[in-house]
Order: C-alpha cells, then structure tokens, then sequence
C-alpha cells in the first residue's frame, strides 16, 4: 500500500540529486555549450544594473574632474557648466584642519578625518568649485607629472540625487621630492533631463596629504638599466610583454594570460652576493641570473642545468643537503622538481614529485625541526584538468570554492628522498582549496612553525602546529579572510613582539558597487551577501593580540586598497624600524582601455 | 541551470581575457608608510611603486649594500622585471646572515626568529624571522635587516635557532653586515664589495608591438575544411584535406605587402615547385564592402602568379582564424596577409601572420618531415630545457571554438574528420591518444542533440579507446537509462563504478536500477553504501529504507523512515509511509497509533496542498488510534474534493476504507 505513495520521491530524487551531482566528473566536461548568452550577460549596463549604467555615465564626468585637478586652469565656466550642477556646493577640496601624524626627515604625512558629513558649505555654483580646484591644485604648483585619478566605487540612488563614494589619488613630482593626496569623497549627483549626470555636492570624508624628500625625487627609482642593460637576455626577453609570447609560441607549451611567474634571491655561488632566479612561462626558459662584484647581472642560464623551458610559477633556493650551498626547488605546473647545486651555480635534478595541482607558490621550513627543510607547496587547478581550461580555473562556488587543487607538504627524508606527510601531519584539512601562496611563523611564540595558506575565491587557512601536527584554526581565530587571497605575509608591524599577518586580496570597485545593491542576489540570503561583500573589500591585516588570537584592523589601518593585488610584504623601506608595505598589482593590462 | 550559467559565464569571461581585454588593468602598484602608531599612509605615488605594471611578485634584497632594501618586480606585462632602487635618505642599519650547523638546524637557518634588543628606545625590541618563500611566488635575500630609531643603542641580538638553542650575540654596531654562525657565540664582520654601477642610466624603451609573426606549431593537427568560390564564376569548392605541401595565403588586392610576396613567390615559382611546395591565393576583397575596389583577377595575371586561386568567404576565413585561435592563447583576428603551411597530410605546420620571406618559407618546408622535438625546438625563441615531451594537442580544441561561437556542426564535423583520419592512420604517430576523446566529445554532442542511436554507437567505441575513462561510461550509461535500456545501462555503469567505486550518482542510479529490476538485495548492498558514505543524506536513507520494506524488514525499515525524517523533518513519502505502516500494519507490535497520527499531522504540515492521497493517511492513523468520527469527517471531505484527481480504483479501496471507518473498524493493509 505505501507503494501508491512513492509517487512523490521523484521530486525528492531532482532536488537531492543537485547536490550529490555537481562535484564528480564536473572537472572531465570539458564541453559547456554556446556562449552568446553569456556575452550578454558579461555587460553589466545590459544585465539590467542601474547602477552600472549610472556609473559609465558618472565616470566619464570624474575624467573630467580629474583633468580639473591636474590643470586647474581649465576649469573654466564654459567646460564646467556640462559637468558641474548650477547648485553645486561643497566645504572645499583640501581640507584646513589636517593634523600632522607623522614626520621622520622623509615624509611628513597630514591627515584630516571628518567627524561625519560635513554642513556649512562655503562654495558655491560653478565659480564656487572653480575655486575649490584652484585651493586644491595649490599643493602641486610648481611641480611636474601632475596626476589626479577619482575612482566610483559605492553608488546609491536615492529620489532626488544619486549618492556615491569617490576615492580621490593625486600626485605630482618635482625636483626636491613628491607630493600625493589619497582621499574620499562623498559625491552627490543630480540627474538632468538630459545628458550625463552633473556633480552637485562633495563632501571629504577623509584626506591624506604626504609630501617626501629624500636623495631623489621618489623614494624608489627604475635602475634595471643599470643591473641588467648589458645583459642580452634583458633586451631580448625580459622586455617583452608575455602578450607577445602568446601570439608566438603555441599555447601548448604553457602559456597563459594571467602569466603568474615569480623570483628566489640567493647566493647560488657561494661568493656571498644574491643571486637572481626568474620562472617564466612554457615555451621561455627560466633565468639564473648571477651577480658580479660590481653589482651588474649576467645569464648564466644554460650553464646551470636549471633553464626549464616548461612553465614555472616560483621557485626556492635553499640548502637541502646542509652542505652549505643553496639548491633549488622549481613548482613545474603539474611537478615539483628538486635540484642539487655543485657549489657553482650548476644544478642536477635529483628528484621530480608529481604534485596532483598546478603549483604556484613554494615555501620552506624546517617544520619538524629535523635539521632540513622541508617544502610546502600551493595548489590551485586540480589535476584534473589536465588541459588548461583557462588560466582562472573554474571554482565552485565562486564565493567559497571547494574544488581546487591540494597542497602538499613535502618532508625531506634525506637523500633527496621526498615523502608527502600532507595527510598524517593534519595539514589535509580543508585541503581544496585554489591556494596561491603561504608563509611559515611561529605565530603564538611557542617554539614550532605555523602556516598561514592564502586561497583564491573563499576562506583561508590557518594551520596551527602542536608537536608536528597541524589543525586549522583560521575560523576559529577568525582569520579565514573568505576572499581571493592572493598572497600572505608575516611581520611585527606594531613592534610588540608577536606576528602580524598580511594578505592579499581582490579590491573591486565594480565589486563594491554591484553587492551593495538591492537586486545583487535578490534570492540569497544576507550571509552570502555579505561573503560577496567581503570579495571585495581588499586586503587584510589581522593584528597579533598577544594571546593566540588575531584582530581585524584592516579598515582602522588604512590597508585595504592594493587593488587587484598580488605579492605584498612588510618592509621597512624608510629604515625608521616600522614595517611598511608594499602590494603588487593590477590583472591584465592591455591596449584597450574599457576595462572589464 | 545555475551551475551551468556560471560556468558559461566563466568560460565567456575566459575568453574575454583571450582576446586582448583589459580587466583590472592599468592599476598601479602600492606603497602603505607605517605611521607607528596603528595607522599606514598611502605613500604609492611619493615612492613611486606606484607603475601601472601588471606586477606580481616582490622581492627585497640591499643590492648595493648601503643598508636600504631595493626591490626586485617581476610583471605579466613588458618589462617582465624591474629593479626598483631604494634612495631614502638613509638611517643606522644592522644586517645580519645566519648559519646553521646544518645538523640541529639547517644549514639556511630559515625558521630563525632573531631578536634586536635596543636601549634608550621604545619599544626595544624588535623581531624578525628568516623566511624562504613568502609574499606571493616569491623568496627574498636571506639577510635580515633591522632599523634603529634615532637614540638606539644596540644591547645584543638573539637567535632562536629551529630545532636549537636560542643563543645570544654581542658586540654588534650600527652600519654593519654580521655573519652569525650558530654555536659560535660571536659575530662575524663582513665587508661588502664596492658597488660600482650607472644608477643614472636611461631605463630602456620597451619594443614596439608587433602584430607580425610566424608561428611553429609544435604539435600537428589538421586544418577544418576550407571551401572557397572558384575564381571563374564563383561555383563553391574545397581545397583538398591532404595530398602535397601546400601553402595557403588569404590577400587583398589593396594591401600592398600582400602583393610583394605574390608577386616574389611567382619569380620564383621553380624554386618553389622543386621544393614541393604549391600555394593557394584565397583573396578576401568581397568579404570587405569598404574595400578599395580592385580586380584580383586581373592582378593575379599581370604578376603571373602560376597556381590556383579563388575567393574566400566568410566560412574560409571563420575556419581559419578558428584555427589559429586554438593553437595560441592570445586571439587576435587574422590579418592579411597571413599563410597556413600545411604538410602532405594535411595537418598545419607553420602560421604566418604578415608577410613571409621566400628564404624563410624554403626552410620551413625543410621543417614538414622532420622530427616532433625538431618542431618544438623550432617554435620557441630561445633554448633551454625540456622535462617532458613534446605535446599532441587536442583536436577538441579547434572543435570548442567552434562550438563557442554556436558553430557546432562545423565543430561536430571537425571531431569526424579527425577520428576517421585517426582511425585511417593518415596523421601520423601520437594522436591516437586523442581519439577516444575525440570519440567521447562527439558523442556527448550527438547525445546533446538528441541523436541517441549515433551517440550510443559512439560512446561504445569510445570505451574501447578510453577503458579507464569514467567519463565515457558514466555518460553512456546515463543516456541508456534515459532511453530505458536499464540492463545495459548498468553495465556501463557498473564499469564506471570499477573506475570510481565510491561515486554517489552511479552508485544511486545502479542502485534504483536494481530497485526497479526487483533486486532487492543487489540494491540494499548500493544504498547501504551510499548512507555509509552520506550519512546525512535523507533520500539515500529513505531509498534504503523502501529496499528493507520490500524485504520485509519492518523494524529495520521503520528505523531508516525515522531516520529520514530526522534528517528532513518535511520529508513527504517518509512522513507518509512512516504514518501508513504504524497506523496499518497487521502486526500489533509493530503498530503505534498515536505516533502514526503524529506522522500524519506533520505529513499535512508539510504537504503545500492537501491530497486525496495524504487524508487517506491521515484518516488511517486517526481510525487507528480510535478517533473514527473525524477519520470519517476527513476522508468525506477530501473525497468530495478530490476524487477526479485519483484513478477510479484507488478511489474504490478508499470508499471501503471509508465505510469500515464509519462501522468503527481500523483498516488493516495485509500487503504489508
């Protein structure tokens, strides 16, 4: 009799089976159907975003502001009238009340936070932001290379006027040193009839002013010509962009766009100067770079055994024998090759482990405090795509992927013998995970080595170690950083003794414009929400507090922005005995200037 | 459906990215200055890190051994590598080197936590640890350096070796470069050699782009047929897929390049011929409105060109550039002139995008019949070393793009073509590995366009090709149990299982298979397998518990009902068989009415409309437990409402069940 009944299991059976079906063999499809949908759908002004609309619109109007900035002069009634409103009003653009915060014979920094949305207005109209441009653009008269950039990045439309936030950088040059503004602006917008919308009010929010002297003009200066201007290998390879490697040399031999290529620094002869290893792409062999004692490099590429022509993402040298020369460790894609060093700089593969993901990231320690170190490697694409699908993989969820390739850590048992204790070391947990890099600390000072994993599209890992053993308490301590992570690093920077942690991640102006909106996921709930949200954020700092946990100071530090980053680190670059940071960044760059 | 919009959205970003998109570019690099006090200031463009560079790993080393940390870059984009020179005005610095004993801690002392202790300063310590890759893809120098505040005095520094002692060193000053060796107690002073360098020289100007280029393909596959319209009148044709070397060259009469190498080619026709190679002109002048008007036939006499000729189409060109889309990974459109070298077998050997040399193209022929390491060793700019062999790249790669681009049958006729001349043996070695994929593809497109019985055929020669591909079985046997062929179907997939024995989906459909064939037994062993492996899935343990049931099982089936509803309180069958087998089993002991009401009630809670078929239910478990008025009030009503929506007989066993409620008697189900 119950027979009659199971009639109805059949509905149970479609929405049961979604979750048992999406994860086997999706990785082997490699046929997804035809994309003409899709295109449309990658155009966020057709896939019904008003907000985006607003913002190609609202974006336009900023170029304007920007060359304002830069060439006060032109700002003139008759070029601001199409994108300043009648009734524009604003306090000012450089704020008077800036407070010194610091100055150490380099940079002076002056600061000015609003207390909160700012009344009394002193400038009015057209004239009156004429004038605002002209007090602003006093901080770079005299200078050169005056550069402005206003950025949208938070868009809310209310009845009679659009709300958004605006980040302001400028910056100029001159002969005694630099200057820059980064600050945030609150601009309201009013639409007209017809046309573009027109600016109506700015309210700073918050303004940084930092001026710098030093030996140069800039803190840092291009000297590659200096180190690598003789060197043939620079003219001819080096200076060409991987984009034109692509239109040359078949795919097949691993090239990609994303072209994620890094660099050791060692001393590969034993002559006490750093030497330079580079990693490239399939299809261009890495570089071993060597130091000469008047600080010129010279290729020593083809001599050392180790000029791999697959693709490589990065690569360690360190003493894996302890006999007092630095050996070499390269992530080859789908292996990881381990090389002895003859003390000459001239290297023979010993072993080659296979590492069931594309490799990116390498980092070594001495985990079991054995007397040698063992390697840590990240793994993004699983192995499963043997084929490239792309350079980005194909994560699932987007927000919190659980499909990506493992990390291993290798011990090293001697003899150039590797032994894979990923899983009896506990450091399998949470293993899935599209790992970019990862960096060694003893973060709660008790003696052993823990490790901090940063992953692409979701949660982080943080693996704390108790007497060989790992356990990952990144959701505990909250630390998960559920972002991209692209990049992590260790480093006191508030001097009290215990380990603070930098991580890079995706900053999305689009991002922040799009999950803020009402439609963004209408049909999820505020958690997910709130996880796209925090995609977009950018970077994080998560301050030791001493007592095994970490805080968030992300926002109160100021270190959010690297954009779309990659590598960061602390370094203190004006010796003063505070780190500092430093984020690479930007995806991809090329000739066309709409920008995805 | 969602999965499937993302992962084409993904894939349509993917291949934005291959064709020259900015996305998130032009963004220019950071710099944060540690204020001391908790906060950073955006110091990029004062320091100038700031480049628009796609960068991406960062190192830090004193190249110049003045005690300030330079950097080294490495970008996607041009120069791949930059020196980036610190020139602050430079403070007292301490740079150290560690050794290891290389017995307790290694030789590189990476791990070591070093300890500045400083006097006359807060706070007075500061710490650093050795590290070997951090950052992102990136190891840095392995000397430490450490910055004195103004007033600092230095009392000693501290190293806690891994797997050592900590042990302490003095007698350290200010400015210097110190070796520390581990045991020894004491510093070693180590003198830096002059730097001697042009900081002031001129970086160097990028190259100019370039959109020529003669690309080698280091694996052979063959071109997608290539019709064209004959020069005469404009009846269709299509070039020969193999036969002699042959040179294909898309032109147009406006463009000046492409008549230079016409025109040098035809002067050197004999050169060209006792080289073996013919050429075929494709002139692409009707695919361009806009196009100066000229006569390219009329050109093609005045600078005697000796071979055949005709007009491309839209498909020629398609095909073409689809090609070449496949073997690179940057896609930009064809330009013209460009040339396809193809080999007696047909199959592309050399791309030239822009004009090519006679001299170039007399050597490349001499590259048709040479060796696959030769190729691979030709399509690369400079030498190095290989760890693995030369690749065969998939045929399914020229069909995507097609398919893509909604081209699926030119994409499905690329697959044929390629498995028959796979099968002839006319492609030469290696790309037989390629041919039960090829297979696979074809027949997951067959399969997508309702083409079972060629998909079927199909997927079986693709299992003898694949015999370990669990992809080919799982597929074939899922679209033998859409077409109901349940026995063969279970063969397919119980070869997938052998592949991949803990699969849930084939274990699940295996498992209902046997369910339907009446093979109880054969199914409990899948199911008890699945909730072993998802002990939390409802359905598996509902599917285990019908299987038990049939069997006769009572108690046992009755555990794994309530262990579903447990797991999904809104469960319906569970709910429903739960409540019908304690309101009606014909043994008392297995009978509990109260419970079976409870069931029912929660089965009405859960049911977004109430059914015919749950107040039947529900109606059983409240005769059951006694409370005959309502059960009858129930099941009139529902039965006034719902009898249309039930076969007439179901409908008849309720009115009995009806009348026996009314007599004041329980129904008893003896099929239980």
């Amino acid at each position: 009799m119950p027979g009659e009944h199971q009639a109805k299991a059949t509905t149970h059976t479609a929405t049961v089976d979604e979750v048992v079906a999406i994860a086997p063999g999706l990785a082997q499809r490699d046929y997804v159907g035809p994309l003409a949908d899709a295109y449309r759908r990658l155009d966020p002004t057709q896939d019904g975003w008003e907000t985006e609309a607003f913002h190609e619109r609202a974006t336009g109007q900023l170029k304007h502001l920007a060359h304002f900035l830069e060439d006060a002069e032109s700002a003139t009634q008759e070029h601001l009238v199409s994108v300043v409103a009648q009734e524009f009003s604003t306090s000012g653009l450089r704020p008077a009340a800036r407070q010194t915060r610091f100055a150490d014979g380099n940079f002076v920094v002056e600061r000015f936070e609003s207390p909160g949305e700012m009344g009394g207005d002193t400038h009015h109209g057209l004239a009156g932001f004429g004038n605002a441009v002209q007090e602003f653009a006093a901080l770079f008269q005299g200078m050169e290379e005056v550069h402005a950039k206003l950025k949208l990045y938070r868009v809310v439309p209310l009845e009679d006027r659009v709300e958004t936030r605006v980040r302001c950088e400028a910056s100029a040059h001159g002969v005694e040193g630099s200057r820059q503004v980064t600050a945030t602006w609150k601009c309201d917008w009013v639409l007209p009839a017809q046309g573009p919308p027109l600016l109506s009010r700015v309210s700073v929010l918050q303004h940084d002013e930092v001026s710098y002297r030093g030996e140069r003009s800039t803190l840092f200066v291009d000297d590659t010509q200096a180190i690598l201007g003789k060197e043939p290998v620079y003219r001819e390879q080096l200076l060409y962009s991987t984009d034109h490697w692509r239109s040359r040399i078949p795919r097949d031999l691993g090239l990609d766009v994303v072209a994620n290529h890094g660099l050791a620094i060692g001393d590969v002869n034993g002559d006490g100067l750093d030497d330079l290893y580079l990693c490239q792409q399939g299809g261009i062999p890495n570089r071993l770079l060597l130091r000469t004692a008047d600080g010129t490099l010279r290729d020593a590429s083809a001599a050392s055994g180790a000029d791999w022509m697959e693709y490589c993402a990065s690569a360690l040298l360190i003493d894996l024998d302890n006999d007092g020369d630095r050996d070499l460790v390269v992530a080859r894609e789908w292996r990881i090759n381990f090389m002895s060093n003859d003390g000459r700089g001239h290297f023979t593969l010993q072993a080659s482990v296979p590492s069931q993901a594309q490799t990116f990231s390498l980092s070594a320690a001495d985990f079991d405090r054995d007397g040698d170190l063992d390697v840590f490697t990240c793994g993004y694409n699983p192995s499963a795509f043997t084929v490239r699908s792309g350079a980005m993989g194909e994560p699932m969820p987007y927000h919190d992927a659980n499909n990506g390739g493992k990390n291993m850590l290798l011990r090293n048992e001697g003899e150039w013998n590797w032994r894979d204790v990923t899983v009896e070391t506990g450091l399998d947990e949470n293993n899935t995970r599209y790992s970019f890099a990862a960096a060694w600390e003893d973060y709660d000072n008790d003696g052993d080595l823990d490790l901090y994993v940063a992953n692409d599209y979701g949660r982080n890992n943080l693996y704390r170690q108790d007497k060989g053993r790992f356990r990952d308490v990144a959701a505990e301590l909250q630390v998960e950083d559920a972002s991209s992570g692209m990049s992590t690093a260790w480093g006191d920077y508030n001097n009290d003794g215990w380990m603070d942690l930098y991580i890079s991640n995706m900053f999305s102006a689009a991002g922040n414009r799009i999950t803020y909106q009402r439609q963004f996921k209408e049909n999820v709930d505020e958690q997910v929400r709130a996880q796209f949200q925090r995609h977009a954020r950018g970077n994080a700092l998560f301050e030791n507090d001493g007592q095994g946990g970490f805080r968030d100071v992300s926002v109160s530090a100021g270190v959010t922005m690297g954009r779309w980053a990659w590598g960061s680190n602390f370094v203190d670059f004006n010796q003063d005995g505070w780190l500092d940071l430093v984020v690479a960044n930007g995806f991809i760059t090329t000739e066309d200037t709409g920008d995805l | 459906m969602s999965t499937m919009r993302y992962r084409q959205g993904w894939r349509a970003l993917n291949r934005l990215l291959h064709e020259d998109r900015s996305f998130s570019g032009h963004e220019r690099n950071c710099a944060y200055l540690n204020l001391g006090n908790g906060q950073f200031a955006d110091v990029s463009a004062v320091t100038s890190i700031d480049l628009p560079d796609d960068g991406r790993a960062v190192a830090f080393t004193d190249w110049d051994f003045d005690g300030r940390l330079d950097f080294w870059v490495t970008n996607r984009n041009a120069p791949r590598v930059r020196f980036l020179h610190n020139r602050v005005h430079p403070r007292d610095f301490l740079a150290l080197k560690l050794q290891g004993d290389g017995k307790q801690t290694n030789r590189d002392a990476i791990g070591a936590r070093v300890e500045l202790h400083l006097s006359g300063t807060d706070p007075s310590k500061q710490i650093r640890t050795l590290h070997a890759g951090d950052g992102f893809l990136t190891q840095s120098t392995s000397w430490l350096h450490f910055f004195l505040p103004e007033e600092a005095e230095i009392d000693n520094v501290v190293v806690r070796w891994p797997g050592g002692a900590a042990e302490t060193f003095i007698g350290l000053a200010a400015g210097g470069h110190y070796l520390l060796r581990q045991h020894s107690g004491s510093s070693e002073k180590w003198s830096p050699p002059r730097v001697n360098l042009d900081w002031d020289a001129d970086p160097a100007s990028l190259p100019q782009p370039t959109e020529e280029a003669r690309v080698v393909l280091t694996s052979r596959l063959p071109l997608p047929s290539i019709s064209y319209e004959k020069s005469d009148g404009g009846s269709e044709a299509s070039l020969p897929r193999r036969g002699r070397p042959m040179l294909i060259n898309l032109w147009a009469s406006w463009c000046l390049p492409c008549l230079q190498e016409l025109s040098a080619w035809s002067k050197d026709e004999k050169r060209l011929r006792e080289a073996g190679l013919d050429i075929f002109a494709l002139n692409t002048d009707r695919l361009d409105p806009d196009a100066p008007a000229g006569d390219p036939n009329e050109i093609l006499r005045r600078i005697k060109f000796p071979w055949d000729n005709g007009f491309a189409k839209q498909e020629t060109v398609r095909a073409l550039d689809v090609f070449q889309r496949a073997m690179l990974d940057r896609w930009k459109p064809l330009p013209v002139p460009c040339s396809f070298l193809i080999d007696a077998q047909g199959r592309v050997a050399v791309v030239y995008k822009g004009p090519v040399e006679l001299a170039q193209l007399l050597e490349d022929v001499k590259l048709l019949d040479s060796t696959r390491e030769t190729w691979r060793r030709k399509a690369v700019p400079f030498a190095g070393r290989w760890g693995t062999d030369p690749p065969v790249t998939d045929p399914l790669r020229v069909a995507i793009q097609f398919i893509d681009h909604a081209r699926v049958d030119e994409g499905m006729d690329y697959l044929q073509t390629f498995a028959q001349q796979a099968r002839d043996g006319t492609l030469g070695s290696g790309h037989g590995q390629h041919l039960g994929d090829t297979l696979y593809a074809l027949a997951v497109l067959l399969h997508d366009q309702g083409r079972s019985e060629e998909a079927l055929t199909t997927y079986e020669e693709a299992a003898r090709h694949n015999s370990d591909d669990l992809r080919v079985f799982r597929d074939w046997g899922t679209l033998l149990l859409e077409k109901g062929e349940l026995e063969k179907a279970r063969e397919a997939l119980e070869q997938a299982l052998a592949i991949r024995p803990d699969d849930t989906t084939l274990l699940y459909h295996v498992g209902m298979i046997h369910v339907k064939k009446q093979r109880p037994t054969e199914a409990l062993a899948r199911f008890s397998r699945l909730v072993e492996l998802q002990p939390a899935n409802p359905l598996f343990h509902f599917q285990r518990a019908e299987i038990l049931r049939t069997l006769g099982d009572m108690p046992a089936a009755l555990a794994e009902y309530r262990r579903v509803v447990e797991l999904a309180p809104q469960f319906s069958p569970a709910l429903n068989n739960l409540a019908w087998i304690l309101a009606t089993h014909p043994d008392d002991a297995v009978r509990q009415p109260q419970a079976a009401v409870e069931f029912a009630r929660r089965l009405k809670e859960a049911s977004a409309q109430l059914s015919l078929q749950v107040e039947d239910t529900y109606a059983a478990a409240l005769a059951a437990s006694g409370e005959f008025t309502t059960a009858v009030e129930t099941l009139s009503a529902a039965l006034r409402e719902g009898a249309e929506s039930m076969s007439g007989d179901r409908v008849e066993k309720i009115r009995l069940r009806l009348k026996l409620y009314e007599q004041g008697q329980a129904f008893v189900d003896e099929s239980l």
